[in-house]
């Protein structure tokens, strides 16, 4: 079976919430806290890095998810958990798969077929997934400080558009908006998953928690940068109205008279990014489809699945419907997120007897 | 196998032919600018003027054989209900597909300005091919006539010429004028906008310059559109200030006849603008677009600024209230400015600039602003019969008098006559409140007018250009 080094597990786990960040999530957060949503980025990165302390305390490491449910409470059980993953891992693609294309017709390609940019985005995934989670992991480990350079350098020429006056009032929408209202945004993190269901190539307890916690860091200082930089460029009560923020900010670059579609970079590493998205999650599903029934192979199982994903984002009859669900996408993600490997993880601690492991502590 | 791979990869090329969404140059009839009229037959429509670039007269270079003026700008007007609407009319009436992504400058007639320009604010927001930096004028007269009107002379490719006329930056008498900033600013409470005004200078025969027209200045000088200042003779006495301090008579008959050129191509509306009589910009007419003096029939002109309160027009700056507007909101680089000073009836012309940008602190308890303003200057040009070398410190203090004044009558006619804040005060104010609902209820937009402001000038002459006179004879 496939395994991933510590660095492309990280580098999968970043990619995974960078899509979103690159897309609808900034937009939640700033229509919840307004122009102090950077503050709610740092608040619930806070919160992300507490839930993620208590999962490793629950959790045992040295094995996926679903190996840990059989062998807790048997078949049943991880059939139940298996199920319940796969459709919280649909549910997050189809969002993503969804929203992307819809993003690119607007943006990109307004002639052409919807389903068509659909079906080539799928099948481009689907080839990915049919490479594997190595190859996958490499190319996000190569992939990565591009699209990390990109974004500084965007950040880097937004300088000239910024006016503090614009971060004030500094509360924004008020305490209650951030402390209370904003916890949904927690769901910017919920791809943290992946980290329990993957193979990992360490058995090592301590790695695999330094990649979920610097996963974790990484995303809450970018995401706390993107809405820093939007909120100092946007005036509050319009910078709600725009539905791709990231996108929004790398149409104003201009630099000079003679370079100002800055935003063709942008789509490029967004581009590549989504695409590693798919790949990633359409891999996972499968994975976790053929441990919950018993399968032997993953690799038959993608191109069925390609359908039904296909199908799942056609289900909505246009983006604007798509958008007004999001916020309870949202809620679902990240709870499902938490719960799966927190109830899996106590029942590991309780039914496996400590013997059996083979986990170094070092 | 390898013989699968070869034809694998070339059939992999077939796709990269085009697809969908590829557009060839040449199909392509890229929009430089749309003006926008009120349609007096329909209410609901609009007169929407599209002006596109003929590239095949745009020449590269001096050897290439190319247009000018008008060959290379072709201009289709419709009625229609939007923008979009007018483009996919125009579509049909032309061979090549519109596309506006190259687009320099929308201009909204006055009428349609006063009216509201909030549902084209938010089309052109909305549009992903309209790019946020494009200009937004306000055209005196017909937005579709400036178009048709403006010949660039100099300048050959359309989409440049508007680049160069409102993006001057340096002696520049137009405001910034991003239709992003524009969509923003009609948006928010903190702030109100002020965008170009545009006109077209038009001749006429000898004598004949008491006809008004429909131009700007056709309804007299002085700011906020009241204007005194008539063209027929006399003083028309209008207050561009708004307040004392700053007497704009209006010019009297000024027969147009200029040193060396032909009367009768003077332009008709520039004995309209007014004369600013204050120390500061002392003696230079307060322009607006339409009013420049030049002998060039048909010259398209960006003098000025139309005020807004929200999305709607209230009123017009000339071409000295534009330039304090860009000092006190950081837009200003460096202008030739002329102060009267006491000694001498002959002003001095300095070369102004920001030495840091200008600070603007408020206070809650006392509704309060403080504004720092760090200008310093370079003398031009001085009188003959005054030293002002060896006096700097009373220029100096006469300069700041002058300035500070000038800026105090400004800010009190944004205030008075506009109940606008154009310089975006509450954006200070913002700070002084924890969340966007206190700031809400504290209703800014109508506790401006009341707001008090204290003016803190600082104004040094820095280098008296190649030559220091010694004051010996």
């Amino acid at each position: 079976m496939e395994k991933l080094s510590d660095k492309d597990l990280t580098s999968i786990l970043i990619n995974l919430m960078y899509v979103k960040l690159l897309l609808a999530y900034p937009r939640i957060m700033i229509m919840i806290a307004g122009n102090a949503s950077w503050i709610l980025s740092i608040y619930v990165t806070l919160i992300m890095l507490l839930i993620f302390f208590v999962l490793t305390k629950a959790y045992n490491f040295s094995r996926p998810i679903l190996e840990t449910a059989g062998k807790s409470f048997g078949k049943a059980f991880k059939l139940i958990i298996g199920v319940i993953t796969v459709l919280m891992l649909m549910l997050s693609l189809t969002s993503i798969a969804r929203i992307y294309p819809e993003t690119v017709k607007i943006i990109l390609l307004q002639r052409t077929p919807f389903e068509l940019i659909i079906f080539l985005f799928v099948l481009t995934a689907v080839i990915g997934a049919y490479i594997g989670i190595e190859a996958i992991g490499r190319i996000t480990s190569l992939f990565l400080p591009i699209a990390g350079a990109v974004m500084i350098f965007c950040l880097i020429l937004l300088f000239p558009y910024m006016k503090i006056s614009n971060l004030t009032p500094i509360l924004g929408k008020g305490v209650k908006s951030i402390l209370v209202d904003g916890l949904t945004s927690i769901s910017s993190f919920s791809d943290i998953i992946v980290i329990f269901i993957l193979n990992l190539e360490s058995k090592n307890q301590k790695k695999i928690i330094k990649c979920g916690y610097k996963s974790i860091i990484v995303i809450g200082i970018i995401m706390t940068l993107i809405l820093l930089s939007y909120s100092l460029i946007f005036p509050a009560n319009i910078s709600e109205n725009f539905l791709l923020p990231v996108y929004q900010l790398t149409r104003i670059i201009q630099i000079g008279d003679f370079f100002g579609r800055f935003e063709a970079f942008f789509e490029f590493v967004w581009s590549i990014s989504v695409l590693l998205y798919f790949s990633i999650y359409i891999y996972t599903i499968s994975i976790v489809w053929k441990e919950s029934f018993g399968m032997k192979y993953h690799k038959p199982l993608i191109f069925p699945l390609m359908i039904l994903i296909m199908m799942f984002v056609m289900q909505s009859d246009s983006y604007t419907e798509m958008n007004a669900h999001y916020m309870w996408y949202s809620i679902a993600l990240i709870s499902v997120s938490v719960l799966i490997p927190l109830i899996t993880g106590i029942a590991g601690k309780i039914r496996i007897k400590e013997g059996n492991d083979n986990i170094e502590n070092n | 196998m390898k013989i699968i791979k070869l034809i694998a990869c070339c059939a992999a090329l077939l796709t990269v032919s085009g697809c969908y969404d590829k557009d060839e140059p040449n199909d392509i009839a890229y929009v430089t600018a749309i003006g926008i009229d009120k349609n007096e037959n329909n209410k609901d429509n609009y007169n929407i003027t599209v002006q596109f670039a003929n590239p095949t007269n745009i020449s590269g270079g001096s050897g290439e054989e190319g247009g000018s003026g008008k060959d290379i700008m072709n201009n289709i007007t419709v009625e229609a209900p939007n923008i979009y609407s007018a483009v996919g009319l125009i579509d049909h009436v032309i061979s090549k597909n519109l596309n506006l992504s190259h687009m320099k400058l929308f201009v909204f007639s006055k009428e349609i300005a006063e009216d509201g320009i909030k549902d084209f604010l938010e089309t052109i927001s909305r549009s992903e091919e309209i790019r946020p930096n494009v200009y937004t004028a306000v055209s005196v007269k017909k937005a579709g006539e400036y178009l048709r009107d403006t010949e660039p002379l100099v300048e050959i490719n359309p989409a440049k010429y508007y680049q160069l006329i409102f993006e001057k930056g340096e002696f520049s008498a137009v405001p910034p004028s991003y239709n992003q900033n524009l969509y923003f600013y009609t948006n928010i409470p903190e702030k109100n906008s002020v965008i170009p005004l545009t006109g077209i200078a038009e001749s006429t025969e000898s004598g004949d310059e008491s006809q008004s027209s429909s131009q700007g200045g056709g309804e007299g000088g002085g700011s906020s559109g009241e204007s005194g200042g008539g063209s027929g003779g006399g003083s028309g006495g209008g207050e561009s200030g708004g307040s004392g301090g700053s007497e704009n008579k209006g010019q009297g008959s000024s027969k147009s006849e200029a040193s060396g050129e032909s009367s009768d191509q003077q332009n008709k509306n520039q004995s309209q603008a007014p004369i600013n009589k204050s120390p500061y910009e002392y003696n230079l007419k307060d322009y607006k677009a339409g009013e420049v003096g030049i002998y060039q029939n048909k010259k398209g002109e960006a003098i000025g600024c139309a005020v807004f309160k929200m999305d709607k027009m209230i009123g017009e700056l000339g071409f000295i209230e534009t330039q304090l507007y860009n000092m006190l909101t950081n837009s200003f680089t460096q202008n030739y400015i002329t102060i009267k000073s006491d000694k001498s009836d002959t002003p001095i012309t300095l070369l102004i600039s920001l030495d840091n940008r200008t600070k603007i602190k408020y206070n809650k308890k006392e509704h309060k602003s403080t504004i720092k303003l760090n200008l310093s200057g370079d003398f031009i040009s001085l009188p003959d019969n005054y030293l002002a070398e060896y006096d700097l410190e009373n220029f100096e203090k006469a300069a700041t008098t002058a300035i500070t004044e000038k800026i105090s009558d400004f800010i009190k006619m944004t205030q008075a006559e506009f109940n606008s804040d154009i310089i975006g005060f509450g954006m200070h104010a913002k700070s002084k409140f924890l969340t966007l609902k206190d700031f809400t209820d504290f209703d800014w937009e109508n506790k401006y007018k009341d707001m008090k402001y204290e003016i803190e000038t600082d104004f040094n002459v820095r280098r008296t250009g190649l030559t220091s006179r010694t004051g010996t004879k």
